[in-house]
C-alpha cells in the first residue's frame, strides 16, 4: 500500500478517470469493514457500510487534502459513518422498546462465526463503552494507529487523545472486571 | 505514545484484532458511481460553499437583527445619546449599523471558517435552502428595523420645541 500510489489514482479520478477509484475500493475494503464491524457494527449491516463509504469518499473526493494520508481521510469517514449505522440502530432498538444494554451485548447472527468467542465477547465489551470511549481504543489497539494519527482522525489535540485513551481504559477495565470477567481468566 | 510493545492491555486485544472481513463491495461501489451525475466527485464542494455562504448570510442578519433590536426597542436612551453626540441622528444610526454590519460579518466568517472545517455533510443542500431562506427573511427584516430607526431619528425636531 503505497501513499503516492494512492495520491496518483485519486488525481486520476478527480481528472475524469471515474475507473481508477475501483483499486482504491479494492485496497481498502477490508480496512473499513474492520473498523466498522470493530466498533460495533452488525455483520449483516457491514456491506452497505462499507460501500456507503467509499461513495461518500468519492463524492467529497476534492475535500481531500493529498498531504495527508488517504487512510487517516478514510478512517474519519468510516468512523462517522459506523457512528451513524449506530446511532441508526439505537433509535430503532428505542422504537421496539429493546434495552440498548441488552442488544449491545449481543452479536449478530454471523458474527460469532466470523470470530472467536474471545473476540466476540470482547466486542461485546467494548460495545458497552461509551462512543468517544470505544472509538479512540478501536484505532490504537485493533487498527495499530499511532496517536498522532488518532489525533489526525478525530480532529482532537494529542492530549486530548490521551486523556480519552486513559479514562477509556479505566472504564473498560471497569465493565470487563464486573460483566466480562470470563476474559480476565482467557488472557493469553 | 503509540500503541505500545509491552502494554499489558496489547495482548488482550489481539484475538479480536486479527479477525478479519471478507467483504467485496467494488461491483456495488461501481453501479452507485456510475448511477451519480457526471463530475460529482468535484460537484460535492459546491453545496458546502453555498452552504457556507448562507449560513454566514444568516449569521450576519441575525446579528444585525439582535444589534438593532437591542439598540431599537430595549437601549432608545443609546441610540439618542449617540444621536446627540454625533451632532446628527441620521449619521449616528448610520455608525451604529456601520459597527452591526461589521461585527455580525466577523461573526459570520467565524461560523464559516467552523463549518468549513466539518466533513462534508450529507444533505447539504436542504440545509442550505433552508438556512438561505432563514438569512433572507432576517434580513429583511433588519432593513425594515434600520430604515424605521433611522427614520425615526432623523425626523427633524417639531417646531415647537425648538422655539420653546
Amino acid at each position: 500500500m503505497d501513499a503516492d500510489d494512492d495520491r496518483s489514482l485519486i488525481l486520476s479520478v478527480l481528472s475524469g478517470r471515474t475507473e481508477a477509484f475501483e483499486p482504491l475500493v479494492a485496497r481498502y475494503q477490508g480496512l473499513v469493514a474492520g473498523v466498522g464491524w470493530k466498533l460495533g457494527v452488525p455483520r449483516a449491516e457491514i456491506e452497505d457500510l462499507v460501500s456507503d463509504v467509499f461513495v461518500k469518499a468519492y463524492r467529497s473526493l476534492e475535500a481531500y487534502n493529498p498531504e495527508f494520508p488517504f487512510t487517516s481521510w478514510l478512517y474519519r469517514i468510516a468512523v462517522n459513518a459506523s457512528l451513524d449505522v449506530l446511532r441508526r440502530g439505537r433509535e430503532a432498538r428505542r422504537t421496539d422498546e429493546l434495552p440498548d444494554d441488552l442488544a449491545a451485548k449481543a452479536p449478530g447472527p454471523g458474527d460469532e462465526l466470523a470470530m472467536g468467542r474471545r473476540a466476540a465477547r470482547l466486542r461485546s465489551a467494548l460495545a458497552t463503552l461509551p462512543e468517544r470511549d470505544r472509538v479512540p481504543l478501536v484505532l490504537l489497539y485493533l487498527e495499530s494507529r499511532t496517536v498522532a494519527e488518532i489525533a489526525a482522525i478525530l480532529r482532537l489535540s494529542e492530549g486530548a487523545v490521551k486523556t480519552r485513551l486513559h479514562r477509556a481504559r479505566a472504564r473498560l477495565e471497569d465493565v470487563i472486571r464486573s460483566r466480562f470477567s470470563d476474559l480476565i481468566e482467557d488472557t493469553p | 505514545m503509540n500503541r505500545l510493545e509491552h502494554d499489558p492491555l496489547d495482548p488482550f486485544f489481539s484475538p479480536l484484532r486479527e479477525a478479519r472481513l471478507a467483504v467485496d463491495v467494488r461491483a456495488s461501489v461501481r453501479a452507485r458511481i456510475a448511477a451519480l451525475p457526471a463530475g460529482s466527485a468535484r460537484d460535492e464542494a459546491l453545496p458546502i460553499v453555498v452552504g457556507v455562504a448562507a449560513q454566514t448570510l444568516a449569521l450576519g442578519a441575525v446579528g444585525v437583527a439582535a444589534l438593532l433590536a437591542g439598540a431599537g426597542a430595549g437601549a432608545p436612551a443609546v441610540v439618542r445619546a449617540c444621536a446627540i453626540l454625533a451632532g446628527r441622528a441620521g449619521e449616528a444610526a448610520d455608525a451604529m449599523l456601520r459597527a452591526a454590519v461589521t461585527l455580525a460579518a466577523a461573526l459570520g466568517r467565524g461560523a464559516a471558517a467552523a463549518i468549513a472545517s466539518l466533513p462534508a455533510p450529507s444533505g447539504a443542500v436542504t440545509w442550505n435552502v433552508l438556512t438561505l431562506a432563514a438569512g433572507l427573511a432576517l434580513a429583511a427584516v433588519v432593513v425594515a428595523a434600520a430604515a424605521a430607526l433611522t427614520r425615526d431619528l432623523s425626523r427633524p425636531s417639531p417646531p415647537w420645541r425648538t422655539h420653546a
